[in-house]
């Protein structure tokens, strides 16, 4: 089987470190990475803890195919229970250091208590030590990388870290590895600073066992030809990278700008995709390990500033949401989080959600403490508010609390475009039905990588459906919801599933593992994987009411544009998608669904 | 009646061109329009996004903002002035 069957645990109070063997059962009912370690997590910590206790478990979990050549096989998982939602959190992360993780000898590292002074943990093929990192505080993920390489003298070691956003328990904070991946969203890297634990560096030789060597290479050569040969996977996503999503998103009529009041962005030539390749901005493609698509970006500025990114998603929550059209401004802030450890995402969102606080008169103008005036449109607060945030400084310290506890804040929560207090991304609902049932039952909150209905519905992957359609789009959630939580469970990138099919992970798993899935047999353990983590929320306190969209998306129709008039249709959607889930009316697993998943 | 073309992601790398217009007198088929620009650019565009009569998956055609997808496919007979949006294999984010 693809795993080292060891799972280190270590406890950050007594310095503790034991290794423990992982149950091979175990790995086959919940595959790997988000499934295994949830299965860990829900086992071991009550659901209704304070996410900032030493009762919070932290829990970094390889996936079945981490550290292998199948394509993209170097994702790993952090799962623990998020500050900013009160949900389970996992956060998914690629580069490099995944498959260098699993190369110590180890599938899954459980961080349990919290530690007296900033430490970090470093692991040499299953040496591991908790050193003091006193030296680390306060220094960037940057500058934290480049110290600890310097320190382990292993040219071939990675890093994962928090910067200051997670040291000052920023509830947007994540963790970066490689400098500029992240395991950005639910708030992971706060509950790794509540832990005071600053950084992992990890380092090893150890080789991932195939169980059909063969034929396994020879799947994978086989799969790695379908990614190419795919006009998505094959050239699209390497020549323009996420933001090729700008344009179609916008002239679609679904791109959320000036805080979810519209839904098209005229600024969108001077920041699109197309933008950043012909203004010059882009260096080079940048690919993860084992990744044949390459759409990470490797940008420098004419300032000469060098960074990664903007990817789809900061581009947007920076740019048009804040009606943000310099890209240069753009482009830096997205550098910044990347730096300091916060969620471009939330981040940008929270600002944006500031903006309107502020022009309706809610926020005054001296809490800006002669900061630059937060209207849309003005470029000089990304930065600005970006530090604030991090540092808590003035009116930082609301927003590095989120969107959602800023406009609460302010008497006015109905301003946040969030999910379970989670900032939603860039696709509009009111454009898209079924990725906002998507959004509105994510377990971690607003969220489009739990189910990324984008890709049927305005892409036409695997085939086209119609966005404002609702019918069948229940089943089209379920589907993805449970394939997302194998592929999450795998250790391989979701976007390899615009160009393959559960078979072809099915196929992968299986001639790695030696587990023999059916198609059916490993869904259904995607849908385990999708139940366990609905009943950690429901058992934390979450009920049907939070499985919704704010009201903005479900009452006001998009003002202009493709979609005009149009709202989300949540209510009829919500009560089929519940049966097709086998959970009562109130969104509770029946008895015979948990039985019949082994739950 | 003038029917303006956008084009996008590689397609744009690769022509170098962003946007064109058609002009025309009678109504035409998304797949007639595409030979025109075809015709105008002096670059066959279709290959970049059918493949054998078919919408290859991932290609996007819109007009004004609407998928003909959802119409009559390649068959969407456009009728008065519009903007068409023309989008070949992408990706997502």
């Amino acid at each position: 089987m693809s795993y080292h069957g060891k799972i280190l645990r270590i406890n950050l109070a007594t310095k503790e470190i034991k290794p423990e063997n992982l149950s091979k059962d175990l790995a086959k009912k919940y595959i790997g990475g988000r499934g295994l370690g949830t299965k860990i997590f829900s086992d071991e910590v009550d659901p209704k803890i304070d996410a900032f206790s030493p009762e919070n478990k932290l829990i970094f979990a390889t996936g079945a195919l981490t550290s292998t050549i199948a394509p993209t096989g170097g994702r790993y998982m952090v799962i623990t229970k998020s500050p900013l939602t009160g949900t389970i959190a996992s956060s998914n992360s690629g580069g490099f250091f995944g498959h260098k993780l699993k190369s110590t000898g180890y599938d899954v590292l459980i961080f349990e208590n919290k530690a007296e002074k900033p430490c970090y943990l470093y692991i040499d093929d299953e040496k591991a030590e908790l050193r003091d990192a006193a030296h680390l505080w306060g220094k960037d993920t940057h500058e934290t990388t480049d110290i600890l390489m310097g320190e382990i003298g292993e040219k071939t070691a990675k890093v994962a870290c928090i910067g200051p956003g997670g040291e000052n328990l920023s509830l947007i904070s994540g963790i970066m590895n490689d400098k500029n991946r992240a395991a950005g969203r639910s708030g992971v890297g706060a509950v790794m600073g509540s832990k005071m634990l600053k950084a992992i560096i990890v380092s090893g030789k150890h080789k991932t066992l195939i169980d059909d060597k063969e034929a396994f290479n020879k799947a994978v050569k086989e799969k790695i030809k379908i990614l190419k040969e795919n006009g998505v996977t094959g050239e699209g996503l390497p020549t323009l990278g996420t933001k090729v999503l700008d344009n179609i998103i916008n002239s679609s009529g679904l791109y959320p700008t000036r805080n979810f009041q519209k839904a098209q962005f005229e600024g969108i030539d001077e920041i699109s995709g197309e933008a950043l390749v012909e203004k010059g901005y882009l260096v080079k493609n940048v690919a993860c390990y084992a990744c044949p698509i390459a759409c990470g970006r490797l940008v420098e500025l004419p300032q000469g500033k060098i960074g990664e990114g903007p990817e789809y998603e900061p581009g947007w929550a920076f740019g048009a949401l804040c009606e943000i059209n310099d890209l240069n401004a753009i482009s830096q802030a997205n550098f910044m989080c990347n730096e300091l450890g916060v969620d471009p995402i939330s981040v940008g969102v929270t600002i944006a959600t500031a903006m309107e606080l502020y022009e309706k008169g809610y926020i005054k103008k001296e809490e800006l403490e002669k900061g630059p005036e937060l209207k849309f449109g003005n470029s000089e607060a990304l930065l600005y508010y970006t530090k604030k945030l991090v540092y808590k400084e003035g009116i930082g310290e609301k927003m590095a609390l989120g969107s959602y506890r800023l406009a609460e804040s302010y008497g006015h929560p109905e301003l946040s475009m969030t999910v379970k207090k989670m900032e939603i991304p860039a696709y509009d609902p009111r454009g898209v039905q079924g990725q906002g049932l998507a959004y509105a039952t994510s377990n971690r909150g607003g969220c489009h990588v739990r189910a990324y209905l984008i890709a049927p519905e305005i892409v036409g992957a695997p085939e086209k459906l119609d966005p404002q359609e609702i019918k069948g789009k229940p089943e089209w959630v379920k589907i993805f919801q449970d394939l997302t939580a194998v592929i999450d469970s795998s250790g391989l990138c979701l976007f390899t599933s615009f160009a393959l099919g559960a078979p072809d992970y099915a196929d992968l798993l299986n001639k790695a593992t030696g587990f023999n899935y059916s198609v059916d047999e490993m869904m259904q353990a995607g849908e385990r994987i999708w139940n366990m983590e609905r009943l950690f929320n429901l058992k934390s306190g979450f009920t049907t009411k939070d499985d919704t969209l704010p009201k903005r998306l479900l009452e006001e129709p998009i003002p202009a544009g493709p979609n005009k008039g149009h709202v989300h249709r949540l209510g009829e959607l919500l009560p089929d998608y519940y049966k097709l889930r086998g959970w009562t009316e109130d969104g509770i697993p029946t008895d015979e669904k948990l039985k019949e998943l082994g739950l | 009646m003038i029917i303006h073309i956008k084009l996008f992601a590689t397609l744009r790398l690769k022509l170098g061109v962003a946007g064109l217009e058609i002009e025309t007198d009678k109504p035409v088929t998304i797949m007639q329009l595409l030979e025109l620009v075809s015709q105008k650019l002096d670059t066959d565009i279709i290959p970049e996004l059918i493949e054998n009569g078919e919408i290859m998956v991932g290609t996007i055609l819109l007009i004004n903002g609407k998928n003909i997808f959802h119409a009559d496919k390649l068959e969407t007979l456009i009728t008065e002035e519009c903007e068409v949006s023309v989008f070949p294999p992408s990706g997502g984010g």
